[in-house]
């Protein structure tokens, strides 16, 4: 079934077309929520108050091909209201320590990555980024959102984007220099094909 | 040669795959949200009862503002009685003999004298006779406080220097036959000596910032 008509039908209430909308984009969204918060626990809470709100305001959308912005609106909101409160159970910001041990490795695809240089570097390093940078950075790079569409999720001007963006790419570049592994310095294989992407 | 962007995505993805999407949460999520939340709770009633809860959350309102306004009646509020009145004026107001100090140490001079009440309902009120002396450059102060009270203590109820001066050392010393308690310096960064005592009635309270030598022969020069 097309997006659009699958999303028309959610919003009459039909529950197997919000079924199938949670299926199509909850994977993808727990690893965003994951991305943000840095912590599993608060990524299955993130992504399960993004649902509530989806199949509460469903309805309120006005134009369906609308929806992938208006799902990361509710999914930035809630990670951040997570963020918060996890900051004040703990008197810590969320930080390198607090994130958490990773569910499995993929050894083979791990072992790719790790020989590609930077990843395990630009990985700490983007844990490192402000908040409101690494959600620029996820939603562009791990979502795959243009700039204007992360401007509408995060309700802030374009040129805030552009300059989170800038700026996280600079602190990024300014750490794999630092760590010795910048760009330039090495030669680098490709990307691993085999590598799940979720842009698009 | 590989780019930054390609990089920081794969470094994205690497970290994404690291985290398992948990499975089972869409049963849960569906219930939650078909849960009547404060909007479906709101719409559901008619018109009346919700005048009602809106007259009863303003009156919950209204009485958070009013308590910011009005204390309430076990609160302690210091205000200014009577200012500036002679020592006969306090005298009856505050329903005792006010002492005043046959000696000062150098320079300290008076300054004013005033009755201070505690308490919002007239009942309670605490009539408090208070004595104010300074140099004339007004860098040092001392104070006697004088009030009714069935035992001793440093201060008047609510007085905000009570936590501060529990800080200081305390010492029994006689002041006229009497048993005092003499609180000894750094109240907060002033270095303020305290000595009170309680006779016939009424507390009394000699508090300065001047040596304890000074403040004894104070408080026992009250008359």
């Amino acid at each position: 079934m097309d997006e659009l008509d699958l999303i028309r039908l959610a919003q009459s209430g039909h529950e197997r077309a919000l079924t199938e909308l949670y299926q199509r984009y909850a994977p993808s969204a727990f690893k965003s929520a994951y991305l943000l918060t840095g912590n599993r626990s608060l990524a299955e809470d993130v992504v399960q108050e993004t649902f509530i709100q989806v199949v509460r305001k469903i309805g309120t959308l006005r134009d369906p091909a609308r929806f992938r912005p208006w799902l990361f609106q509710i999914l930035t909101n809630a990670a951040k209201t997570a963020y918060r409160k996890r900051f004040w159970q703990r008197w810590l910001p969320l930080d390198l320590d607090t994130y958490d041990k990773p569910d499995r490795v993929t050894p083979s695809a791990q072992e790719q990555l790790e020989a590609y240089e930077g990843t395990r570097e630009l990985r700490e390093g983007i844990k490192q980024l402000k908040p409101d940078h690494r959600a620029v950075v996820v939603l562009h790079y791990f979502n795959g959102l243009p700039e204007q569409e992360i401007a509408e999720v995060l309700a802030c001007p374009l040129g805030t984007v552009k300059s989170r963006l800038y700026h996280a790419r600079q602190a990024l570049q300014r750490m794999l220099t630092a760590s010795g592994t910048g760009a330039g310095r090495v030669a680098t294989p490709a990307v691993p094909s085999a590598l799940p992407n979720q842009k698009g | 040669m590989i780019t930054m962007d390609e990089r920081i995505r794969a470094a994205l993805n690497v970290e994404a795959s690291t985290a398992e999407f948990p499975e089972g949460l869409w049963p849960d999520i569906l219930a939650k949200a078909r849960r009547p939340g404060l909007q479906g709770w709101w719409a559901r009633l008619s018109v009346l009862p919700r005048v009602g809860v809106a007259l009863g959350v303003m009156t919950i309102l209204m009485g958070a503002a009013g308590y910011l306004v009005v204390p309430p009646t076990k609160a302690s509020v210091r205000t200014v009685a009577t200012l500036t009145a002679t020592v006969d004026q306090i005298a009856n107001e505050v329903g005792f003999q006010v002492q005043q100090p046959a000696y000062l140490p150098a320079e300290v001079e008076f300054y004013e004298s005033r009755v201070e009440a505690d308490g919002v309902e007239s009942d309670s009120k605490m009539r408090i006779a208070a004595l104010y002396y300074m140099t004339s450059s007004g860098d040092k102060g001392m104070t006697i406080k004088q009030w009714k009270a069935s035992a001793a203590s440093p201060f008047p109820p609510g007085d905000t220097r009570e936590t501060a001066m529990r800080m200081g050392n305390r010492k029994q010393v006689d002041v006229n036959g009497m048993s005092a308690t003499l609180v000894a310096g750094n109240l907060s960064s002033l270095s303020v000596n305290l000595v009170y005592w309680h006779a016939d009635g009424v507390n009394y309270s000699v508090s300065g910032q001047v040596s304890i030598d000074e403040l004894l022969k104070v408080a026992t020069s009250l008359r």
